[in-house]
């Protein structure tokens, strides 16, 4: 029997398993003595790595949790019904981003050790940048919805706010844009996951668009934990490309 | 006389004030072997000490490329310093020598113009950074990754692993490919189906089998070219972007999975065929069969 969506600390005894579902993902932990033994699986249809064994010799003081995280690239999204957003007008939009699930293994006398760090939800590669350079992605085709109700949230996934803001002369479409998540921070409020909002002030610059992180937890859920740090710290404000897309032969 | 001189030669040395060993040494003609060997000693050692710490510390802060150009140039400039410093200490006059050597360089000029202008080249590689160690080269049908870029030559590693040692003369003169230099790649798989296929179908088939295998980026997008009608074929070609480490694997699995949904879904992989007529386009290729054979069939044995 699975257990979907948990986290927090796996209090395993030796010769025991759990096996844990999120998303498409399926997690099996194993413990003995002095090992833990974990199998990673997909579930059917999905474009994943298959069936994966990872064995950790860890001491048998060692305490097991289950924690979210941001995923490890920048995830371009790539909407169903682009958005044209006028000169100097602003947006907000929600964008779930699928998490990913850490296994993380601690002791007394020693740092924390992540002995996995898979995605919930294997999402297909893309490239952001030009032919010459760029950085490697992910592509998520989504709705970047203005509203969000209880029943969008999901364990695995955390909703991003994204507020872009168009300070130039002409009207912006919004058909791709990169979310930079491994700058975010993951915060839960109960079983609802969510990020840090992102703002966006584009003004047709030649160094991109200017990003910002809140870094606190979104004025929806004023109250939500954080659970996870950015995997990158990163200055609150920075330029990047955001907007755009890679046309060509 | 003869036989008292050996005793007047002690005596005389014993008047003598005592001399410092160097003098001893000097007296006897050992201090400039001495000294050379001591500059040798020293010299060489450091010298090697010094070429490996510039070439890291250029590497570090430029690159490999880089890195290894300064060491070298570091040693051979020591090694014409220390050989100065050593004729000198030898005692040799070096005005002669840099006279003889004009003489010689004229000659050597001539000797070596094929080196000289490997050296030249070598300067206009460093440059203009066609390549850098590490990157996946193309030059004159030779395929390899790049070992060194030395003051002579460059060296390739092919993928069979034999080392290819191409003149820089030769990089500057040919035409070179460099396959790594751009981060991502473009596949392209030629596919051949039977001329009676829907070409729509096929097309939009390669693209589900692109869109679906993990290792091709969704963008820039995969293409179909519908190319041309071949003699017994439709020739289609497919090109799917992926990163450069995973040429080979979406080489490897884009033909796999090809096959797989083209069986599946009844679409023919042709092979080449040719139907002869004689005379008309209607009529069958007329065949006589000699005095007294049999007609047979196909499927009785033969």
């Amino acid at each position: 029997m699975a257990t979907a969506g948990f986290w927090g600390d796996l209090a395993l005894a030796p010769g025991r398993s759990e096996t844990l579902d999120y998303g498409t993902l399926r997690l099996m932990v194993e413990r003995t003595q002095r090992e833990v033994w974990l199998h990673i699986g997909r579930a059917s249809g999905d474009d994943g790595e298959g069936e994966a064994l990872r064995r950790w010799a860890i001491p048998e003081a060692a305490r097991l949790s289950v924690r979210p995280a941001a995923p490890d690239r920048l995830v371009v999204v790539s909407q169903e019904h682009p958005f044209h957003l006028p000169s100097h007008a602003e947006a907000r939009v929600y964008v779930r981003i699928p998490l990913f699930v850490r296994v993380v293994a601690s002791w007394p006398g020693s740092s924390e050790l992540v002995i996995a760090d898979v995605p919930s939800i294997v999402l297909s590669d893309t490239w952001w940048g030009t032919f010459t350079e760029g950085e490697l992605a992910y592509w998520l085709t989504t709705t970047a919805r203005a509203e969000v109700s209880d029943d969008v949230f999901l364990p695995h996934v955390a909703m991003c706010p994204f507020r872009f803001a168009n300070r130039s002369e002409e009207a912006l479409p919004v058909e791709r844009f990169a979310v930079r998540v491994p700058h975010l921070t993951i915060f839960a409020d109960g079983a609802r996951m969510w990020t840090d909002e992102v703002r966006v002030r584009y003004a047709a610059a030649a160094e991109g668009s200017e990003i910002g992180f809140g870094g606190r937890p979104p004025a929806e859920s004023p109250n939500a934990e954080r659970v996870a740090a950015p995997r990158i710290p990163t200055r609150r404000r920075f330029h990047a490309r955001t907007f755009g897309r890679l046309l060509g032969f | 006389m003869s036989a008292f001189a050996p005793v007047r030669l002690v005596q005389e040395a014993a008047q003598l004030p005592p001399a410092p060993l160097a003098d001893a040494i000097d007296s006897l003609s050992l201090a400039p072997v001495v000294r050379t060997v001591v500059v040798v000693a020293i010299g060489v050692p450091l010298l090697y000490v010094a070429a490996k710490w510039t070439r890291r510390w250029v590497a570090h802060h430029m690159n490999l490329q880089a890195g290894l150009v300064a060491g070298k140039l570091v040693f051979y400039l020591g090694v014409t310093i220390l050989a100065i410093s050593t004729l000198r200490e030898m005692g040799f006059s070096l005005a002669p020598l840099l006279g003889a050597a004009g003489v010689l360089g004229i000659a050597l000029g001539f000797a070596s113009q094929t080196s000289v202008s490997n050296v030249i080249s070598g300067l206009f590689l460093i440059a203009e950074r066609p390549f850098v160690v590490d990157d996946l080269i193309e030059v004159g049908g030779v395929l390899g990754r790049v070992m060194s870029i030395d003051t002579i030559s460059v060296q390739l590693r092919t993928f069979d692993n034999r080392m290819v040692r191409i003149p820089n003369e030769t990089l500057v003169k040919s035409q070179v490919i460099n396959i790594t230099r751009f981060p991502i790649r473009r596949v392209d798989v030629q596919v051949r189906v039977s001329l009676r296929e829907d070409a729509a179908r096929v097309r939009h088939l390669l693209l589900e089998i692109a869109d679906r295998n993990p290792l091709s980026l969704m963008e820039p997008k995969p293409i179909v070219v519908f190319e041309r009608f071949g003699e017994s074929s439709m020739d289609f070609m497919l090109g799917i972007w992926t990163v450069q480490g995973n040429y080979l694997a979406i080489k490897n699995s884009i033909q796999e999975e090809i096959k797989r949904r083209f069986d599946a879904e009844g679409i023919e992989i042709p092979f080449p065929h040719r139907t002869i007529h004689v005379g008309s386009a209607s009529e069958t290729f007329p065949v006589e069969l000699p005095d007294g054979a049999r007609r047979g069939s196909l499927d009785e044995p033969v």
